[in-house]
């Protein structure tokens, strides 16, 4: 049963960990939900779903470390806009018993360089995030910064985007956290056919969060995650350009 | 499993009640010591541990806002008066959804402690006052058994509220600052926690 397992068993580790890994990780968006370094084409959409496994640990104490597992799904689209822009929005929740959180994101992207190999971009995304214990809710704002970089292999795309977040974490009853994360993700774009492409996706993620309060605070300061995600994203078929009639000579 | 001491201290559960231990399992006993009441003694510890096989199941639900542990999120600042924490939630991940009955409470504060409460909500609004500490002293602390078990409903949720006072030195711990700020933490830092002790039946 697994509530008995999680009262008797885990339920300090396991409140800790979802504090943090809801509270804390606030918007640590893969890139597999922020596309491509390449940056899409005018009037290009896209839609996708994503699943994503989170993994890290809190060191709470100076030889405990807590292990933060959580799962996030969530639904992603994607338009390319006029002269090398982008922008993004999405929806995502995580669900486990007796927690919920539920995060609504946007993005936007630049091309700074692109050729036919080689593509780099910047990344701006703001995160709002809600999450629950069935009481008290605990918010979260994060603003994303990040620079990916892509090498095209065909119709696929290798993607690294080193990346670094700040999240303002609010709520009734306790004073308002700025907490700072710095890491970067590497996905692969995988082209299935014209339409469907699959996202495997490894994102790393760091913190110096302090935690049990102002006086040992070397001891007691860290935080990670690893975020595996797998997401798979559906390209709308663009309507071909009406070129103008050539005038017969 | 967390055998919860705080709920144990020099007492003997009441009602016919205990807390299961599965066979086989390990007991660490993890004592913490603290000077910032007393000077250093000789250590003179011991402990007695009573079995009863035929007691019913006595379980703890923490009342507390995970969030307090990071960072600064309970800070209490030097020369506040009355610093106030707050939190409330339904505990369904250790009820599993069914109703339960509070034995006891047993509510958990360092020296900068002035007032402590706990509450059930119900249907949004305060349904009953569990425990009341208008002044909190440290040398205190102990478990309050409820002369009658409160039924605590599949939709009720819990509440606890705690108020420091960080203007001066505890009256009983004269050696703990009174001048920095202060969070969550052992020692000299403070928390907030209520353990509600709840058994199946009443």
């Amino acid at each position: 049963m697994i509530v008995d397992w999680l009262s008797k068993q885990n339920f300090v580790e396991l409140v800790v960990s979802y504090a943090m890994a809801h509270a804390l990780v606030t918007g640590c968006s893969t890139s597999a939900t922020l596309g491509r370094a390449e940056v899409m084409h005018e009037g290009q959409i896209q839609f996708g779903g994503t699943f994503e496994l989170q993994l890290g640990t809190a060191k709470v104490a100076s030889d405990i470390e807590i292990p933060l597992p959580a799962y996030v799904t969530g639904a992603t689209g994607r338009i390319g806009l006029a002269n090398g822009f982008e922008a993004g929005a999405r929806l995502t929740g995580g669900w486990f018993p007796s927690f919920d959180a539920l995060q609504i994101g946007a993005d936007f992207k630049g091309q700074i360089y692109s050729d036919n190999s080689w593509h780099i971009a910047a990344q701006l995304s703001e995160t709002w995030e809600r999450f629950s214990l069935q009481g008290s809710p605990i918010y979260g704002l994060t603003t994303g910064i990040g620079f990916p970089l892509g090498r095209s292999i065909g119709p696929n795309e290798i993607t690294l985007v080193p990346k670094i977040h700040y999240s303002y974490v609010f709520g009734e009853g306790f004073y308002p956290l700025g907490v700072t994360w710095y890491g970067s993700s590497l996905a692969y774009h995988w082209k299935i056919n014209d339409s469907v492409e699959c996202v495997p996706d490894v994102s790393m993620m760091v913190s110096d969060v302090g935690f049990n309060g102002t006086r040992p605070e070397k001891e007691r300061s860290g935080a990670s995650v690893i975020q595996l995600s797998l997401s798979v994203n559906y390209f709308f078929p663009q309507t071909a350009t009406q070129e103008k009639p050539t005038p017969a000579p | 499993m967390i055998i919860d001491a705080f709920c144990l201290i020099g007492s003997d559960l009441p009602r016919g009640i205990g807390m299961k231990i599965n066979a086989g399992a390990k007991m660490p006993l993890n004592i913490h010591y603290s000077m910032a009441h007393a000077p250093a003694l000789p250590d003179a510890t011991s402990i007695e541990l009573k079995l009863d096989t035929s007691a019913r199941e006595f379980i703890t639900i923490p009342v507390m806002n995970p969030i307090w542990m990071v960072d600064k999120a309970m800070r209490i600042k030097a020369g506040q008066s009355d610093a106030t924490f707050f939190f409330r939630y339904k505990p369904t991940i250790i009820t599993g959804g069914k109703a339960m009955y509070i034995q006891s409470i047993y509510p958990h504060m360092h020296a900068y402690g002035s007032k402590f409460a706990v509450r059930v909500i119900r249907n949004g609004k305060v349904r009953q006052c569990l425990l009341e500490v208008p002044e909190w002293e440290f040398g205190w602390e102990q478990s309050y058994w409820l002369t009658t078990p409160f039924r605590l409903g599949v939709d009720d949720e819990l509440y606890v509220e705690c108020h420091y006072d960080n203007t001066k030195s505890p009256a009983h711990a004269a050696n703990l600052h009174s001048s920095r700020d202060i969070a969550w933490g052992e020692g000299d830092q403070e928390m907030c926690v209520a353990l509600l002790g709840v058994t199946k039946d009443p």
